[in-house]
């Protein structure tokens, strides 16, 4: 009865520390993701998209007359 | 000893002695007595603070840090967000005497620190417990770790980034070291961003692993994330371009506010001299937002008021000519003059008034008014009042009562001198009645996700009349820089001398423009206000409409607004037209 209850106790032990292990993964992972927002959001700014579509792929923009609008109503 | 009690116990073997049966009764008891004052001194006197040293070795309290808040613009892009980082602590009393010199040079490269630092930081220390460096980034950290050096302890922290820097930084703020919000949006919603750190205790076993939960977890409370009324693009635009006149007329300071004129969001809330909240060993640096917290002279972008109310009364008609005496008008010993005065000119229609901006047609169109009127509309535009748009530091400038006015202070109020000054933010809010036939709609900071009630304070007639004005300012008035092709633009210019110790200094002057876009049904108001531009012109007209201009081209296609002049090319239907090329 005894060893059982030292057994479990063990048990439940092995188990609460591999839980603890498992959240500290998630953590790092919070972690990473944190990063990878701020990376998205400094790579995402309006400023480098310009550079890069007027500068890298060449693109320009429309003219006036060029631009066909529709009405919505 | 032994050698004594042989000696004792040959000679006295036979003889029957109490005094030696009493000796070792005596000796025993001493023996036991000894155990249970120690056992008391143990488990009674000292149980408290024995088991406190017991518990330390396996227990541990780890406090649950709980994460601030983000704060993000009005499309969830962030603008401010923590991430955790790491406090590096040392025992000086332990570092001194167990660190090698090798770990020492390993932690000298991997914090960056140098020698000296570390001297006085450890080796020169008499504290328990010294911050050898904090916000180090994880991957610092975790190198550090792994060093194993003694004395050498970590905190879990967490550091503020703010992705777009400069451009927002006078507006979301920034927070201490201690994470508490310090200016701007940061200190207004601190609470609210900051949440509530939790706690739990666990047992250790020897190896360090957290092997069960003592109490009951007190889970932490994270921050609540703050959504802003900002377009991140919006106010990157506005910012370049601010910066651009700013450069270009060498001015000190300048501010430029873009809002939703239909819901009164601001759009985009740009201010400079500002600086970079990323680095905070550079000082705090110029964190004011001007936009909210200093007051100018209107001068000009008064106007539209004043003679909207004339015009609201039936005072004047917009075809009705005012006598502006050639630009100059004499009250008592005041003399009111005109910037842009035609020569020879006696009059002109309250149309022109507004467009060439004349003082002296304005002063004339508040004079036929009643003060007690024109007071109430200028107080219910929200002059002298804050916009309580929830900004720390924000003020309501002053709208002096009519009664002090006199017949020259109502004069001077009429075109934005004397007795007024307010904050660009008010000067943008007001203007929304003229996008919303007449009502004024409080503008704010946060993303509203609801229409919201305005306040009437014209008729729809009158704001009409005003709005074809204005684009007159636009057209053939003083504002012609403020253009934006396929678009029609109403807005006023104004120029003021700025007041510096109760007197009028003509050389220093603040330059704004403010503008409706599309002028046909506005969607977007922008004022901009440019402080002592020194090089080139010092009108509003020149260092403050261009920046309309250039930010309006981009922002009308950002938000997709049609086109509402010639280059319209606007079509009732896709499948009327035939595509001529392919994209």
């Amino acid at each position: 009865m005894a060893l059982a209850k030292v057994n479990a106790e063990h048990q439940y032990r092995k188990l609460f520390s591999e839980n603890e292990h498992q959240k500290d993964i998630g953590r790092q992972l919070d972690l990473e993701y944190s990063q990878l927002q701020l990376e998205q959001s400094t790579l995402s700014m309006h400023s480098k998209i310009d550079e890069i579509a007027k500068k890298s792929l060449k693109m320009k923009e429309p003219g006036p007359k060029k631009i066909i609008m529709l009405d919505q109503h | 000893m032994s050698l004594f009690i042989n000696n004792k116990v040959e000679k006295t073997f036979f003889e029957l002695s109490g005094i030696r049966r009493r000796w070792i009764l005596i000796l025993f008891l001493a023996g036991f007595l000894t155990l249970i004052v120690r056992a008391l001194y143990l488990q009674g006197l000292n149980k408290n603070f024995l088991q406190e040293k017991a518990t330390a070795t396996s227990n541990r309290i780890l406090s649950l840090a709980a994460n601030r808040g983000k704060i993000t613009d009005r499309h969830g892009n962030i603008l401010a967000l923590s991430t955790p980082v790491f406090s590096v602590n040392a025992n000086p009393k332990i570092a001194k005497v167990k660190m090698t010199k090798e770990q020492r040079t390993q932690l000298e490269t991997i914090l960056k620190l140098s020698s000296n630092e570390v001297d006085d930081k450890i080796f020169n220390s008499t504290k328990e417990n010294v911050y050898l460096k904090r916000r180090v980034p994880p991957s610092d950290a975790d190198q550090l770790k792994a060093l194993k050096i003694p004395g050498i302890s970590f905190e879990n922290d967490f550091q503020r980034f703010y992705p777009a820097a400069e451009v927002t930084a006078n507006l979301v703020g920034l927070t201490s070291m201690e994470n508490v919000g310090m200016e701007g949006i940061e200190k207004a919603q601190n609470r609210s961003l900051s949440g509530v750190a939790g706690r739990r205790k666990v047992l250790k076993d020897k190896l360090g692993r957290f092997v069960d939960d003592i109490d009951d977890i007190k889970l932490p409370q994270e921050g609540n994330d703050v959504t802003l009324s900002i377009d991140r693009r919006i106010q990157y635009l506005t910012y370049r371009e601010l910066a651009k006149s700013i450069e270009e007329h060498k001015a000190q300071a300048g501010s430029a506010i873009v809002i939703d004129a239909k819901t009164g969001e601001i759009l985009a809330l740009a201010n400079l001299p500002t600086y970079n909240p990323n680095n905070l060993n550079a000082g705090n640096g110029p964190t004011r937002n001007r936009a909210v917290t200093d007051v100018f002279e209107p001068g000009s972008t008064m106007k539209p008021f004043v003679v909207s109310a004339a015009l609201d009364s039936g005072l004047v008609q917009p075809t009705q000519n005012i006598d502006t005496s050639a630009g100059f008008m004499k009250i008592g010993s005041f003399t009111i003059h005109d910037a842009h005065a035609e020569p020879g000119r006696l009059s002109m229609t309250v149309s022109e008034v507004i467009a060439k901006s004349s003082n002296v047609g304005a002063a004339r169109i508040g004079l036929m008014q009643d003060p007690k009127n024109l007071w109430g509309t200028l107080n219910k535009v929200g002059f002298g009042m804050r916009t309580n748009v929830g900004f720390p530091g924000e003020v309501g400038g002053v709208l002096r009562n009519y009664k002090n006015w006199g017949m020259v202070g109502q004069a001077t109020v009429s075109y934005g001198y004397g007795g007024i000054n307010l904050t660009l933010l008010q000067l943008a809010q007001s203007y929304t009645v003229f996008a919303n036939d007449g009502e004024l709609k409080p503008i704010t900071l946060y993303k509203r996700n609801e229409p919201v009630m305005g306040t009437k304070v014209f008729k729809k007639e009158t704001v009409k009349t005003m709005v074809e004005m204005m684009e007159g300012v636009i057209e053939d008035g003083t504002g012609g820089n403020a253009k934006v092709k396929g678009y029609r633009v109403a807005g006023k210019t104004g120029t003021a001398e700025k007041l510096m110790n109760g007197k009028y200094e003509k050389n220093k002057n603040i330059g704004s423009f403010v503008g409706l876009i599309p002028a046909t049904n506005p969607r977007i108001i922008m004022a901009i206000m440019i402080d002592e531009p020194t090089v080139g012109s010092h009108f509003g007209s020149a260092v403050a409409a261009p920046v309309f201009s250039n930010v309006m081209t981009d922002v009308m296609k950002i938000l997709n607004i049609p086109r509402d002049d010639k280059l319209a090319n606007t079509v009732p239907q896709l499948d009327k037209v035939e595509p001529k090329e392919t994209i």
